[in-house]
C-alpha cells in the first residue's frame, strides 16, 4: 500500500450561494447527512466520484428517476442476483445537483468465497444461455415499449362518459389519470431493470478477459481489445446507416437535388410528391423512420435529449450531408468488410504470440464469452436509453399538458422541475380539485416553486464538480467502476495532483487514450447538444461526454476529447470507428480548456497539451 | 561427394550457400547471414571464409606450429596468470600471425570472390564489413572490422580477424572453461558495408516487460557502433507488433556519429546541430523496420535481437539492411508462469478475476 491521499470530504464541499434548500428537489436518499452520525463516517470513508459520464448537468427533479432506475437495477444484478464476488451495488448521492457514485466492496473473505459458488452457478447459466436469453430480452422489451406507445393521456371530462355509468365500470378518469401515471413510472423501472439484466455479467467478462491480456500483452491497447470482442454489426449504427441508404437511393432515383434544395424536410417533401420518382423516396424515408429515429441527439439520459423524430430536420440534414459526400465521389460505407477482416487478423494473431498453451485456451475462453457478450453490451443503449425513453420523455409531455391546462405549469417543460414522487403529489392535487369542483393549490404552490429551482440549476452549471469526494480505496472489484468509467490508479492519482492546481495554470491533462493519432487544432467546448452546430471543421470537439448520435460532427471534428468515460464510453466507440484521435476520461477538460483555446491532442498517449 | 561435404572444402563461400545447420562451416553468424538470405531479408551480400581457411593459413604458413610451442612453454603460467596471458597473447598475435604471409591459393579465391563482390556492388574496392564468425557463441570474443576497401587492405584485417582468436580476453576464456587454448578456429563474414544514415537494435518484444505484442527499435545516426558502445543515447521507437502502430517515440540529443571516413576505416564526428534533435528514422522507414522484425521473428518461430542501418546509397524500402539477428536473450530463456492459474472453465475464472478487482493504491 502506497500514501494514501484523500479527496475533500463529501460534507465539506462549499455550498453555491443561492441555492440553499436544493435538497428538497431531490429524495431526501439522495443528500449527504451529518445527522445520521454512523452514516456520516461511512459516507467520510468511501469513495465517491463524479458521474459525468451519464450526468454533464445538474440533475432536474424529475430526469433523477433514470438514475433512481439504475441505482437498484445495476446494484441487485451485482449483489442479489448474480452474487458479483467481493461486490454490492453502487451507492448514489448529490453534491450541488451533480451526480456521485460509489462502488460498495466486501471485505470478509469468508462471504466473498460463498459468493464465488453462487457467482458461478447463475453467471454460468447466463453466460450458457445467452443467446436465448438475449432473444427473450428483446421479446420482453418490445412489448414493454409497445405497451408505452399505446399509453394515452388525455385530460379529464367535465362529466365522465354515459359509458362509464352503463357498462358498471366504477372507477374514474381522474383514478385512470394517477393510474396511468403511475404505470409509466413503472414502465420506466422496469426497462431499467431489463437494461441490467445482462449488463453485469458482460462487463464482467470484459474486463477479466483486459485483465488477463494485460498480463500477457502489457503494452496491449484497451481499443485493440475492444476491435477484437466488438460486433461488427452494432444496431447503434443502424439509425445512421438508413440515411446513407436514403441519399444514395436519391441519387439512385435522381431526385437528389429535390431533397437537396429544400430548406426544410417538408418542403422537400412535398416536392417529391409531385412526381412518382419522389414518391419512392418519400415511402422510402417513411420506411426508414421507425424505430430508428427513435435515435437520441444526446444520450437519451435527459428530457432535452430530442430524438430524430423530435427534430426531424437532424436526419434530413445528414441525408443532405451524404448527397454531398456523395456527388463529390467520397465513399460513405462503413468499411464492413474491413472490420471483420481486422477482428480476425488481431485474435489471430495474438492468439499466435501466446506460448503457453493453457494461456492460449483461456485466452480463446474469454474472448468467446466476451465475444458472445458484447452485442448486447453495444446494443441495449438503442433500446431503452433511446427508444423506450424517447417515447416515455414525449409521454410525459402529454401528461405536462394536462397540468398546463389547470393551470399547474405555464409551459409543458416545467414538469421536469417536479421529481416523481412531487408528481404523484400534484397529479393526485389536479384530480381531487377536479373531483371536489376546488380549485387546486398547485398553481400557487408549484409555479413559485419552479422559478425558484429554475434558478438554483443555473446556479449549479457554474459550480465545476469537483471528480472524486471522499477516501480512495485499496481495490476497486466493481465491474462497471472499471470498465464504463474507467476508473484506475492513474486516474484517481491524476485527480489528488490536479485537484491543487489552478486550471489557467494547467499545460497538461492526462486521459485514456481511446483513439490513436496525434493533431494540433482549436477547441469547442459543447456542453449540451443545442450547441454543436457551432463546431467548424477541423475543432476539437470537448466535451463532458458525447452520444454517437452526434455522428455527423465526426465527419468535421479533428479530434474529440472527454472528462468521463472508459473505454467503453461513447466518444471512445464512435472515433475509432471514425479514425480520430481521442481522449477520453480526462477529468476536467471541459471546465479547464476554453473555446478557441489551441491545444495538441495525442491520442496514442492519452496527453493533451494546452498551447498559448 | 556429399553438398555438404564440399562446403567444408571450400576456403570461400557465398553466404546464401550457407543455411542454419552450418555452423561448422564458416561459424555461427555466417551461417545466419546465409539462412537470412534465403529467407530474403535484406541482408548486405557477401562470403564467407571457411573454418577450413583459417586451419590451412596457420598450417601453411608455419603459425600453428610456433603458436604450440609457444603454448606448451607457458601452459602452467598461464593458467594462474592473466598478466602472462596478455604477454602471449600480443607475441602470438604481432610476432607470430600478423608476419605470416597467407597461401597463394587462400588469396586466389578471396580474390575472386572479392571481385565478384565488387561486381555485385557496382563498385570498385566496395568498402565491406569484416566480421568474425565463431561457430559456438561467443559474442565480443572477436574483432570485427568496419569499412575495409581494396583487396590488399581485405587480407590484412581477414588475418586480423583470425589473429583475434587468439586475444587475451578469448585465450582467457577458453582456459577458465578447460577448452584447447591452441585452437579457435572462426570463420570470418565479409560483406557490403551499408553506408548507414543511421543504424541500431530491434527487439521483436519489449525488453522491459517482455510483452510480446511490442518491437522495440533504438537508433541513432551513422554506424551502429556509436550506439553499442554507449557514446550516444539513441532514439527510442514503440511499435505495436500487431496494429503496425508507433506506440511511442523518444527522440533525444545524439551528439555524434561514426561514420566512413576518407580514407576508409570509421571516423566519429559531430553531428550536424539541425539533426541532433532529429528522430533518425522516419515513420516509415520504423514501420517498414517493424515489419522486416516480424518476418524475422516468424522465420525463426522465437523473438530475436536485431542490429539495422539504413543505407544512405539506397532508396526507400531497399535502403533497411540487417545486419545480424540472434535470439533475444533474457526474455525467451527466462522459464515463464502461466498467466492461467487453473484449467477451470471461464465463469470460475472470471469470479476469481473479480475477486482480485483492480488495485488503486
Amino acid at each position: 500500500m502506497t500514501e494514501k491521499r484523500s479527496f475533500l470530504s463529501p460534507h465539506e464541499v462549499p455550498a453555491v450561494p443561492g441555492t440553499e434548500g436544493w435538497e428538497r428537489m431531490y429524495p431526501y436518499y439522495y443528500t449527504f447527512t451529518t445527522e445520521d452520525k454512523e452514516m456520516q463516517e461511512y459516507e467520510n470513508k468511501a469513495f465517491w466520484y463524479y458521474d459525468g459520464l451519464h450526468y454533464p448537468e445538474p440533475m432536474y427533479p424529475f430526469d433523477l428517476l433514470w438514475d433512481e432506475a439504475w441505482y437498484m437495477a445495476l446494484s441487485q444484478n451485482n449483489s442479489r442476483i448474480f452474487s458479483i464476488p467481493a461486490s454490492m451495488g453502487i451507492d448514489h448521492r448529490i453534491i450541488n445537483g451533480y451526480l456521485y457514485i460509489s462502488p460498495v466492496g466486501i471485505d470478509d473473505p469468508k462471504v466473498v468465497e460463498q459468493r464465488v459458488a453462487d457467482f458461478m452457478k447463475r453467471a454460468g447459466y447466463y453466460y450458457e444461455n445467452w443467446d436465448d436469453l438475449y432473444e427473450k430480452w428483446k421479446d420482453k422489451v418490445n412489448e414493454l415499449i409497445k405497451n408505452v406507445e399505446n399509453m394515452t393521456m388525455e385530460d379529464l371530462p367535465q362529466l365522465e362518459n354515459e359509458s362509464v355509468v352503463f357498462e358498471g365500470v366504477g372507477r374514474s378518469s381522474g383514478f385512470e389519470l394517477v393510474r396511468k401515471y403511475n404505470e409509466l413510472i413503472n414502465y420506466g423501472l422496469e426497462a431499467w431493470q431489463y437494461h441490467f439484466e445482462f449488463l453485469n455479467l458482460g462487463y464482467a467478462a470484459y474486463v477479466i478477459l483486459a485483465d488477463f491480456c494485460k498480463k500477457i500483452f502489457p503494452g496491449m491497447d484497451d481499443r485493440t481489445l475492444s476491435k477484437m470482442v466488438g460486433g461488427v454489426d452494432v444496431i447503434l449504427f443502424k439509425p445512421d446507416e438508413n440515411l446513407r441508404e436514403l441519399a444514395k437511393l436519391a441519387l439512385k432515383l435522381g431526385v437528389q437535388d429535390q431533397v437537396k434544395k429544400a430548406e426544410r424536410l417538408d418542403d422537400a417533401l412535398a416536392a417529391l410528391q409531385e412526381n412518382e420518382k419522389g414518391q419512392e423516396w418519400v415511402k422510402a424515408f417513411e420506411d426508414a423512420k421507425y424505430p430508428w429515429f427513435y435515435m437520441s441527439t444526446g444520450t437519451g439520459w435527459y428530457h432535452d435529449h430530442w430524438t430524430w423524430y423530435d427534430k426531424i430536420e437532424i436526419p434530413f440534414n445528414n441525408i443532405k450531408n451524404y448527397i454531398d459526400m456523395l456527388e463529390k465521389g467520397e465513399s460513405i460505407d462503413r468499411p464492413v468488410e474491413q472490420v471483420k477482416e481486422t477482428k480476425e487478423n488481431l485474435v489471430n494473431e495474438y492468439t499466435a504470440l501466446i506460448e503457453n498453451e493453457d494461456d492460449r485456451a483461456q485466452f480463446q475462453q474469454l474472448l468467446s464469452v466476451a465475444q458472445t457478450c458484447f452485442p448486447y453490451v453495444e446494443d441495449h443503449n438503442f433500446y431503452i436509453e433511446h427508444w423506450f425513453h424517447g417515447v416515455f420523455w414525449n409521454k410525459m409531455r402529454d401528461l405536462g399538458k394536462i397540468f398546463v391546462n389547470h393551470g399547474f405549469f405555464r409551459d409543458v417543460e416545467e414538469i421536469w422541475y417536479l421529481n416523481r414522487f412531487e408528481l404523484e403529489q400534484a397529479l393526485y392535487d389536479l384530480v381531487t380539485s377536479w373531483a371536489t369542483g376546488v380549485k387546486p393549490r398547485g398553481p400557487s404552490y408549484w409555479r413559485a416553486e419552479i422559478d425558484w429551482r429554475k434558478d438554483v440549476i443555473n446556479k449549479f452549471r457554474q459550480f465545476s464538480p469537483p471528480p472524486a469526494v471522499g477516501q480512495t480505496p485499496e481495490v476497486v472489484n466493481e465491474p462497471f467502476t472499471i470498465m464504463l468509467w474507467g476508473i484506475t490508479t492513474e486516474s484517481v492519482n491524476q485527480w489528488l495532483d490536479a485537484s491543487g492546481i489552478e486550471p489557467d495554470k494547467m499545460t497538461e491533462l492526462k486521459g485514456f487514450p481511446a483513439s490513436a493519432g496525434s493533431i494540433e487544432g482549436y477547441a469547442r467546448v459543447i456542453k449540451s447538444p443545442e450547441q454543436l452546430h457551432e463546431l467548424e471543421d477541423g475543432e476539437i470537439l470537448v466535451a463532458t461526454t458525447t452520444s454517437p448520435s452526434w455522428t455527423p460532427v465526426f465527419n468535421k471534428i479533428g479530434a474529440a476529447i472527454t472528462d468521463v468515460g472508459g473505454i467503453m464510453s461513447h466518444a471512445a466507440i464512435v472515433c475509432r470507428e471514425y479514425g480520430l484521435p481521442a481522449v477520453v476520461g480526462t477529468g476536467l477538460a471541459s471546465s479547464t480548456i476554453k473555446t478557441g483555446q489551441k491545444l495538441r491532442v495525442d491520442g496514442d498517449k492519452g496527453l493533451i497539451t494546452l498551447l498559448k | 561427394m556429399s553438398k555438404d561435404l564440399n562446403k567444408d572444402q571450400c576456403y570461400v563461400i557465398w553466404l546464401q550457400e550457407l543455411n542454419k545447420d552450418d555452423p561448422m562451416v564458416a561459424g555461427k553468424k555466417c551461417c545466419h547471414l546465409g539462412e537470412m538470405l534465403q529467407a530474403k531479408l535484406p541482408v548486405p551480400p557477401g562470403f564467407a571464409l571457411t573454418l577450413k581457411a583459417y586451419e590451412t593459413f596457420l598450417q601453411a604458413s608455419g603459425a600453428k606450429k610456433i603458436i604450440l610451442n609457444t603454448l606448451d612453454k607457458h601452459e602452467h603460467e598461464l593458467k594462474n596468470d592473466i598478466n602472462k596471458c596478455e604477454e602471449v597473447s600480443s607475441y602470438i598475435i604481432n610476432d607470430v600471425i600478423m608476419n605470416k604471409e597467407m597461401p597463394a591459393e587462400l588469396k586466389e579465391s578471396i580474390a575472386l570472390y572479392y571481385d565478384q563482390l565488387c561486381g555485385i556492388c557496382g563498385c570498385v574496392d566496395t568498402p565491406v564489413a569484416v566480421r568474425s564468425s565463431g561457430p559456438v557463441s561467443m559474442p565480443g570474443q572477436f574483432d570485427t572490422f568496419l569499412n575495409i576497401s581494396g583487396y590488399d587492405d581485405l587480407l590484412q584485417n581477414i588475418v586480423k580477424v583470425w589473429a583475434s582468436s587468439f586475444n587475451a580476453r578469448s585465450m582467457a576464456y577458453r582456459l577458465q572453461r578447460n577448452m584447447a587454448v591452441e585452437s579457435s578456429p572462426i570463420g570470418v563474414a565479409v560483406l557490403k558495408m551499408a553506408n548507414a544514415r543511421s543504424s541500431g537494435v530491434m527487439f521483436t518484444l519489449d525488453p522491459v516487460n517482455g510483452d510480446p505484442s511490442r518491437i522495440f527499435i533504438e537508433g541513432s545516426w551513422g554506424l551502429g557502433e556509436s550506439l553499442v558502445s554507449g557514446q550516444v543515447t539513441p532514439d527510442k521507437f514503440v511499435i505495436d507488433k500487431i496494429t503496425l502502430e508507433i506506440k511511442e517515440k523518444t527522440i533525444c540529443d545524439k551528439a555524434v556519429e561514426l561514420v566512413r571516413g576518407p580514407q576508409g576505416h570509421v571516423i566519429t564526428r559531430d553531428v550536424a546541430p539541425e539533426k541532433r534533435s532529429a528522430a533518425c528514422l522516419c515513420d516509415e522507414e520504423i514501420l517498414e523496420l517493424a515489419q522486416i522484425g516480424k518476418r524475422i521473428e516468424k522465420h525463426y518461430g522465437v523473438a530475436q535481437d536485431i542490429e539495422w542501418a539504413i543505407d544512405e546509397d539506397l532508396t526507400f524500402p531497399h535502403n533497411i539492411i540487417i545486419l545480424q539477428t540472434r535470439q533475444e536473450s533474457i526474455w525467451t530463456k527466462k522459464p515463464k508462469e502461466p498467466v492461467a492459474k487453473t484449467k477451470s472453465g471461464t465463469t470460475e475464472v472470471i469470479a476469481r478475476g473479480l475477486m482480485q478487482g483492480i488495485k488503486l493504491r
